[in-house]
């Protein structure tokens, strides 16, 4: 498998939690200066 | 049935448990959050979440970053800013990578038995919808775009490849129309064990 080398500063968080928690989760690193967040529902087997 | 069992004693983060899955009830409801931001704030993020969060406990979830190339329609981030390395805790360059694939509505059971058969030790599921260029139907002038699940799984290293061929294998990936599969490096992650 081949690995992309980094080529950029950014970086995408995935945080999966507990229903309910998303817009917790989002409000909290808003205050560390992420800009915004988009909430999945999702399930697990 | 759904029922809330946020605190159930028997979950590891996102890890599947046999008891639960013996009595039925192993569906569990998730949310899966998706942000995008500079390295630096992103590792303070992490960090801040896990602290309030647990990611480190059992069954508060997990959290994880993977490389972004580029964006657009942030016009709060400046592409110029200098990375800083910054301390932090958390595992960086992490032995994990993300597994996610995607598969027609329905088979999502049988990718998470594939990839349990093959070391996985949990996955979420996201309901999606879309189509690739096999599939495009046309009804009423409208294009109708079939309903899909996306997986995502995370995994060692080492298992990356036994999962994802027994994926391909179950789910015949490789012939046309049946989904795909990518893998992605996990920079940062919280909450695995």
């Amino acid at each position: 498998m081949v690995s992309i080398p980094e080529k950029s500063n950014l970086e995408a968080i995935y945080v999966i939690t507990n229903y309910g928690l998303g817009s917790k989760v989002v409000k909290t690193a808003k205050k560390c200066g992420v800009t915004g967040g988009t909430i999945f529902l999702g399930r697990e087997l | 049935m759904w029922c809330d069992r946020r605190n159930d004693f028997s979950r590891e983060g996102t890890v599947k448990s046999r008891l639960l899955e013996m009595l039925g009830i192993s569906d569990i409801r998730r949310e899966v959050v998706l942000m995008v931001s500079d390295k630096k704030t992103a590792y303070n993020a992490l960090e801040k979440l896990n602290k309030e969060f647990h990611f480190d406990k059992p069954h508060n979830g997990i959290a994880y970053s993977i490389s972004v190339l580029d964006v657009f329609g942030m016009s709060s981030y400046d592409s110029s800013a200098i990375e800083e390395e910054e301390e932090s805790r958390g595992v960086q360059n992490t032995m994990y990578k993300a597994i996610c694939t995607i598969v027609d509505r329905g088979k999502a059971e049988e990718v998470m038995e594939a990839a349990n058969n093959a070391g996985a030790k949990g996955g979420t599921i996201i309901n999606a919808r879309g189509s690739g260029i096999h599939e495009t139907k046309v009804l009423f002038s409208m294009p109708i775009e079939p309903e899909k699940e996306a997986v995502l799984i995370l995994a060692e290293d080492e298992l990356v490849d036994k999962i994802a061929s027994a994926i391909r294998e179950k789910l015949k990936i490789d012939e046309p129309g049946n989904g795909i599969i990518f893998v992605q490096d996990v920079n940062k992650a919280y909450g695995l064990r």
